[in-house]
């Protein structure tokens, strides 16, 4: 969205057109004034005026922003038990104000950027320099498990709203210094901070300049969440498809980043982006990895076998009821049929009205507030499917359909994959209901050949099954145990493929070491 | 690349004009058919019997099932309709029916006797050109009237259809392809299960249930005869379907024996005696020993052996009755032909080909076989008070 500067706009200072004042002036009073009307009915922008010996001075911050405890001691207090030589920035910042990040500047658009993020600004009278105090504080959201993605097992923390805290619990996994954040602001009125993650030496440079270039490309009001970039910067924005991942876990994150892929931080909001992605990757859990590999590889078949049926079970069902009664088990038939006797609707009509009921049961089930929330939706689910059958408007082995399906759905753990399926699930029943089985195989051909033929930032989508790579296959469908674990893909890592070390795994030797001796 | 995909799409969606959406077909409108009777009537016309299940009384829960199923008749209805040929009997029987017969399910065909006896080729024709049949139908000969044993109720199954399915697999299941095929092949006859009406066996209870016990031998594609009791277990000796069923044979005045066959093998020998062919039917039969009545320990050698023998006996006198009398009707039901066709096909071609029946005849066979009993349930000792 491009913005649009109307002439109603520029009749409002704003930071940005005005290019004339950005110069600190000497006075103080001066640049008090500029600031009073940059910032005229703002009324939490505290403006605090001491002495510092003969000089008068004002610190300037939004209030809620800043910790105050840490302005107090080490800014005012230092400040005012200063000697009354001359003052000079230099001392000031040197000698003075013993906060850890401390900045000066000669601009007053840098000062007000800065007091907006919550930082401070210290203005001397008689200096034409001023200081930015970075004693940020105010409330936000503790780390806490994330409420998308519970594991069983695995780390339950999150990240939160904080761009800080979010770039330090990754740090607190990757102790490196391969590990790069590069910092970017994107969004004129909203000057969102984000952070750019990749591994030098894993990630491709060219996919790293290519993010930058995207991200540098935006040029929007507002950046409220990590959406807004995703949106933007993906490769091809009518496709239902995502290619993007997101998450809020950290160790998700680090693993990912540590398989050569790009992630993408942005303050306010605990969501960080991941990409490139495949398809195969929104199958994937990260407990998938904690688990012992037994029951991640009976997990991920049964997703597999799931996202089937998500897709195409109410399909399947109309289009054998409907135009290939032969496929059907005769005693199976014979049940369906009876069933069926009651029933107004075709078949068709029947799974459109119980789908679409459904999905705005679930979408319901949202808002509800958690204490009636679990009642409610048994007992909807119960009443509305028993009462609907016995009253004759839908047919039991329709409700089974629908239910199973729903299930199907939630297996998914990635909910934006989830959501494209159960969308893709009405085309498919619609050619289904109109061109019987052979419908069904042209709609898969259509998704199929448009799965193969997506790209997320030059990896393919359906990669290791689309440009078949067998090596690569061993962490699809099935999780190859740990040792055997023993390179990065190579769909995103070109060099320093080696993740582990050949033969890990305690030898029979090592192992009848321990044996013997034991009484 | 936009122009592309928007022709595309035209494309497509002119293709719907070509679809199947008014070819729509409900489960509620079709009649599935389960089992249909062929009979002939003295006339010469046809008359095709049907029996369709009802749906609303078979299973299905909760809706408004239920009803129908007390007292006479199952969930399910039988009708027939005739006429000069096989689609004309179904017209006439779909003319009284709301919904449209589908075939598709059918997996029991019946053929009444005198349809059988004059031919079944006709039925067979319909059910291979047919895409709506399935040839994995079983084929099966009735005593008498195809639509009376239609009618006939089965207390364990809710569909006749179904028992006779069910009993049909326990005794011989000849399917449609699998009768066509012996037909068409030179030398070898097909053979087909017969069902017949038989009175209730329980005192107080009229009525009649269906029995499977014999066979019907074919001569091309009509029934030459039907085998009686003692030729009928030689059909599923030949057939290498004897697995699981018992024999009883006299041991001595104390009693009788049964045993159960656990395995058996069917080989044939060839050689050529005079320039006519002779063959050994070699039938191994590993069994078990059921029921011992005389009490005898088989512990014994010599005791073994005189069980095996008579046991031999007794399965070499069904085997033989059943060849000779085959044989002398001109069915060659062990394949006998269709060995010769295979292995000495030039042979076949000049000399016996043309009257392969008459050479049976005087077919010299001998039948061998290789009794043994594997495990026994009990040790043949009285048990003493």
């Amino acid at each position: 969205m491009k913005l649009r500067r109307n002439k109603q706009s520029e009749k409002k200072s704003n930071l940005h057109t005005d290019k004339t004042e950005s110069q600190v002036h000497s006075s103080l009073d001066e640049n008090i004034d500029i600031l009073k009307e940059l910032f005229e009915d703002c009324s939490d922008v505290i403006y605090r005026t001491f002495k510092v010996g003969s000089h008068q001075a004002c610190i300037i911050f939004i209030d809620g922003l800043i910790d105050a405890n840490s302005i107090q001691f080490h800014v005012l207090d230092a400040l005012e038990e200063a000697s009354r030589e001359s003052l000079s920035i230099e001392i000031v910042k040197d000698k003075i104000v013993s906060i850890g990040s401390v900045k000066e500047t000669e601009k007053l658009d840098a000062i007000v950027k800065d007091i907006l993020s919550g930082n401070t600004g210290l203005l001397i009278d008689g200096l034409n320099e001023a200081l930015i105090v970075d004693a940020k504080g105010g409330s936000r959201r503790s780390v806490a498990e994330p409420e998308t993605e519970t594991v069983i097992r695995g780390p339950r923390e999150g990240f939160t709203e904080s761009l800080r805290v979010n770039t330090a619990l990754v740090r607190h996994k990757i102790r490196s210094n391969r590990l790069k954040m590069i910092a970017k602001t994107v969004g004129e009125e909203t000057q969102t901070n984000i952070a750019i993650l990749y591994v030098d030496g894993l990630a491709r440079p060219e996919l790293v300049k290519e993010v930058m270039a995207r991200i540098e490309k935006i040029e929007i009001d507002a950046v409220l969440e990590s959406g807004y970039i995703e949106e933007l910067i993906e490769d091809n924005s009518w496709s239902l498809f995502p290619q993007i991942q997101n998450t809020e876990r950290p160790d998700t994150l680090a693993a990912n980043l540590l398989e050569g892929r790009v992630g993408v931080i942005v303050d306010g909001t605990p969501f960080a982006l991941i990409l490139p992605t495949t398809f195969w990757q929104f199958l994937q859990a990260s407990e998938d990895y904690y688990h012992r590999f037994h029951i991640s590889v009976f997990l991920r078949v049964i997703r597999v076998i799931f996202i089937f049926l998500a897709l195409e079970l109410p399909a399947i069902y109309i289009a054998v009821t409907t135009y290939h009664q032969e496929m059907l088990p005769t005693n199976l038939l014979f049940s369906v049929a009876s069933s069926r006797e009651a029933i107004p609707f075709p078949a068709f009509i029947e799974a459109l009205i119980m789908e679409v009921a459904f999905e705005a049961l679930r979408e319901a089930g949202i808002r509800l507030p958690k204490v009636i929330g679990q009642a409610v939706s048994i007992l909807g689910a119960l009443v509305i499917g028993q009462a609907a059958v016995e009253a004759g408007i839908v047919s039991a082995p329709m409700v089974i359909i629908v239910s199973l399906t729903g299930i199907a759905s939630f297996t998914i753990p990635r909910f934006n994959m989830a959501i494209s399926i159960r969308l893709l699930r009405f085309p498919i029943m619609i050619l289904a209901g109109v061109f019987g089985l052979y419908g069904i195989v042209l709609g898969s051909t259509f998704i199929l050949t448009h799965l193969c033929k997506l790209r997320s930032f030059g990896v393919p989508y359906f990669s290791p099954l689309g440009p078949l790579n067998l090596r690569e296959l061993r962490d699809v469908f099935i999780r190859a145990p740990w040792w055997a674990l023993d390179k990065r893909p190579s769909q995103t890592v070109k060099d320093d493929v080696r993740r582990q070390k050949e033969n890990v795994r305690p030898t029979k030797k090592q192992r009848s070491g321990l044996e013997g001796g034991n009484a | 690349m936009r122009r592309t995909s928007l022709l595309l799409l035209a494309l497509i969606l002119s293709s719907t004009l070509l679809t199947a959406c008014w070819d729509r077909v409900e489960v509620n409108d079709l009649a599935y058919v389960l089992a249909t009777g062929f009979d002939k009537e003295e006339d010469g016309t046809y008359r095709v019997s049907v029996q369709v299940p009802l749906p609303s009384s078979l299973g299905g829960a909760g809706s408004s099932g239920g009803g129908g199923g007390t007292g006479e008749d199952g969930p399910y209805f039988v009708d027939s309709g005739s006429g000069r040929n096989i689609r004309e009997s179904n017209d006439d029987l779909q003319a009284r029916m709301s919904r449209k017969l589908y075939f598709a399910h059918r997996r029991v065909v019946i053929v009444g006797e005198k349809m059988a006896k004059e031919g079944m080729g006709e039925i067979l024709n319909t059910i291979l050109i047919q895409p709506q049949s399935r040839l994995s139908s079983f084929i099966i000969m009735s005593k008498g009237e195809a639509l009376e044993v239609l009618n006939l109720k089965n207390r364990l199954e809710q569909l006749p259809g179904e028992a006779i399915r069910e009993m049909a697999k326990t005794s011989l299941e000849m399917r449609a392809h699998e009768v066509l095929q012996d037909i068409k092949r030179p030398g070898k006859e097909g053979v087909i299960p017969v069902i017949e009406k038989s009175d209730k066996q329980v005192k107080g209870e009229s009525g009649q249930e269906i029995k499977m016990q014999s066979f019907a031998i074919l001569l091309g594609d009509k029934v030459n005869f039907i085998t009686n009791e003692k030729e009928s277990p030689a059909v599923l000796w030949l057939h290498n379907r004897m697995r699981g069923k018992s024999i009883t044979f006299p041991y001595s005045e104390e009693g009788e024996i049964t045993l159960r066959i656990i395995q058996d093998k069917v080989t044939k020998d060839f050689r050529m005696v005079n320039g006519k062919p002779a063959f050994t039917v070699k039938i191994k039969a590993t069994s078990t020993l059921m029921e011992n009545e005389p009490y005898i320990s088989l512990d014994d050698p010599k005791i073994y052996k005189k069980v095996i023998k008579k046991m031999e006996e007794e399965i070499t006198n069904q085997v033989e009755e059943l060849l000779n009398h085959a044989h002398a009707e001109g069915s060659d039901i062990a394949g006998f032909g269709w060995y010769l066709y295979r292995n000495h096909n030039p042979t076949w071609d000049e000399k016996w080909k043309d009257d392969w029946s008459a050479h049976l005849k005087d077919l010299e066979v001998k039948v061998e076989i290789e009794g043994e009993i594997q495990r026994m349930t009990n040790t043949g000792m009285k048990v003493k008070e």
